[in-house]
């Protein structure tokens, strides 16, 4: 057991506590501490070096109290480590590993990585080749994610992130990816909602959540999307893909300037540090799709980070827009307008995703990007009142289907065929004479059919699967779309 | 070139323990308040009238190695303020023993640690009773366990399974 006196006895080095802050303590002594060694106190708590200076270091407490001064340490020779095992799977637990429900009986694993580690090199990455899904037919249509992607997720506070986040998260366990919720900084009440909804979903099996509660130490919430990382690290060198997700940086960020502030470090721009590009990129650099013996495997990575007031020309935001593979943007307006999930296509990007589309939804992304743009330009000038032709008309009245289309609340996910299918059938003209209103009751029932009916099931991936492009497409859904939705009990 | 020491280290050698220093600081702040009295007198007389005659002593030739005219009063605070600062940085060796030790003990441990790691150093002494003998040096960080204790624990753990028997 590596108590205080242990270590003393090992390292024979000793310091002393002379300046004590929140989540921070300043020691004398130890001589041979290393950047990033752990150390002990006397008092048991243990702590990280973040900075070591010629007469003092500064020590990073993973305690909520701060240390008393005169407090002797020592060091441990050790670095931070998060015991990593699949014991973890359907775990809430902390960035050490720990269960935040410390009444259960639970044995850590015994093995243990560094949660601080360089990113691996371009040699170990592979193109990005696999489509990932979210079962949001807005992103997987228009801004479609492959598998090793970084996407930033961005918006306002309250405009569905964490629903498209768990949406997409339920969608990718059911496919067996291990997916990785960090919370960083969040109300124990948002993640315990979060364990709610997968346990609901019966995927918790293929979950970790690693939180950092609001009320942790500054130290603890700053390590937690490493430590997260380094769980993804471990199930991607098992064989798995992985999907982590961390929510939000916005909040890692702030926690990091409080504890560069309270170090007296140079302040930067809105007094961040100036390391936090190179902590967050090198954060994010840990993601990817990658080689291994067992074949590539993949850790997609979702940042969150949210927006004030819709501004997305923050410093954080901005850094991790240039860090990443693209961003999603919520947009505060179409929530307020009524629009689920209240993506913005046209200010969404995705710089690899497109390239792990098959031929045929590469067409129908083409198709939909520049109809979503042609509609949005006719819908200005049609305010004037002017006076409208039939074509017009008809592209309204297609671009209002296709936005009930998109219209998704958070507790339906869509498959990918089943996307297809449903947008093949507007785009036919199936639903021509009806209303959006109509076109949903529609929508729905054929989605509840979709999820209990089998045969429904493989008569749509029969159609979808088989097609090279849109126009094959259409033609099929032109033969066959309503007998097979006939033949499911739907009447459209 | 001669080798001309730093008149302030020079006084560190002479001071034994922590509580020395802190009792020569505290005389040094107690002549500085009684400076006003140099109006009527000699600095160097109130000097000898205030401190004991080793300190007194010692300022007096710390004053003219430092080439300090005595009879300012500005350049004789600010030397002894400067002496007072080498006092309080000087490197400290803590000593943990397990025995409250006399005057004269501590002053043989200190003049044998400062042969060992430096003349210019201060010895810190505190009492432990269960090291039971020998004792616990800190120095710049560095632990150095020599207390009777660490070597029952050892010659414990060495022979646990004779002694346990031993004691059954």
């Amino acid at each position: 057991m590596n108590t205080f006196a242990n270590l003393l006895e090992k390292t024979k080095e000793i310091g002393f506590t002379t300046r004590s802050l929140e989540s921070m303590a300043y020691v004398s002594g130890l001589p041979g501490l290393k950047p990033g060694e752990l150390v002990q106190f006397e008092t048991g708590e243990v702590g990280q070096a973040a900075y070591i200076e010629e007469d003092d270091a500064e020590i990073l407490v993973f305690a909520k109290l701060p240390i008393k001064i005169g407090t002797r340490v020592t060091r441990t020779t050790e670095v931070t480590t998060l015991p990593v095992g699949a014991e973890y799977l359907g775990q809430l637990i902390d960035p050490f590993g720990n269960l935040l429900d410390k009444l259960r009986p639970f044995k850590l694993p015994e093995e243990k990585r560094p949660i601080d580690v360089e990113p691996a090199g371009i040699a170990m990455r592979r193109k990005i080749t696999k489509s990932l899904e979210t079962g949001v037919s807005l992103v997987d249509m228009l801004i479609p994610l492959g598998q090793g992607q970084r996407e930033l997720v961005i918006g306002d506070r309250k405009t569905g992130k964490t629903n498209f986040l768990l949406q997409t998260i339920y969608t990718q366990a059911r496919k067996g990816v291990i997916c990785i919720y960090a919370a960083i900084g969040k109300k124990k009440f948002d993640v315990k909602q979060a364990e709610e909804y997968f346990r609901k979903k019966e995927i918790m099996d293929q979950v970790v959540i690693m939180a950092a509660l609001a009320d942790d130490p500054l130290s603890t919430i700053y390590i937690s999307p490493f430590a997260a990382m380094t769980l993804a690290e471990y199930f991607k060198d098992r064989g798995n893909d992985v999907l982590i997700v961390m929510d939000d940086l916005n909040t890692h960020a702030k926690f990091y300037r409080e504890i560069s502030l309270l170090g007296k470090r140079f302040p930067g721009r809105n007094a961040y540090p100036a390391d936090i590009f190179y902590t967050h990129a090198k954060l994010l650099e840990r993601a990817g799709n990658f080689g291994q013996k067992n074949g590539v495997t993949a850790i997609t990575c979702l940042p969150v980070v949210e927006t004030v007031q819709g501004d997305i020309t923050g410093y954080i935001q901005t850094n991790l827009m240039s860090m990443t593979d693209g961003h999603i943007y919520f947009d505060v307006d179409l929530f307020a307008k009524g629009r689920r999930p209240a993506v913005n296509p046209f200010l969404s990007v995705t710089r690899v995703g497109r390239q792990t589309q098959n031929n045929l939804r590469r067409t129908i992304n083409r198709e939909l990007t520049s109809f979503l743009t042609l509609r949005e330009r006719i819908e200005n000038f049609a305010h004037f009142g002017a006076e409208t032709s039939t074509t017009v008309k008809n592209t309204l009245l297609t671009g209002d289907q296709i936005t009930a289309f998109f219209d998704q609340t958070s507790e339906v996910v869509l498959e990918i065929n089943l996307q297809i299918f449903l947008f093949a059938l507007i785009w036919f003209g199936i639903w021509r004479t009806k209303t959006p209103d109509q076109l949903k009751q529609d929508l729905t029932n054929i989605i509840i059919a979709f999820e209990t009916k089998t045969e429904f099931q493989k008569a749509v991936a029969k159609t979808v699967e088989k097609q090279e492009s849109l126009n094959t497409l259409l033609t099929e859904i032109g033969k066959s779309g309503t007998k097979i939705l006939r033949d499911a009990g739907i009447k459209v | 070139m001669e080798n001309q020491q730093d008149p302030g280290i020079a006084i560190l050698k002479t001071i034994a323990s922590t509580e020395d220093a802190s009792y020569y600081i505290e005389q040094i702040d107690r002549f500085l308040q009684s400076m006003y009295q140099t109006d009527r007198t000699s600095i160097l007389t109130v000097l000898e009238e205030m401190l004991p005659e080793n300190i007194s002593r010692d300022i007096k030739e710390y004053l003219i190695s430092s080439k300090i005219d005595v009879t300012h009063q500005e350049q004789v605070r600010y030397a002894l303020g400067t002496l007072q600062d080498t006092i309080r940085k000087a490197k400290v060796v803590s000593l943990t023993i397990a025995f409250p030790a006399s005057k004269r003990i501590v002053e043989k441990i200190a003049s044998q640690v400062k042969e060992s790691f430096g003349s210019n150093l201060l010895v810190e002494i505190s009492i432990n009773q269960e090291l039971v003998g020998g004792a616990v040096i800190i120095y710049k960080g560095n632990y150095i366990d020599l207390s009777v204790k660490r070597k029952v624990d050892i010659l414990f753990d060495a022979k646990k399974e004779e002694i346990l028997k031993f004691l059954a």
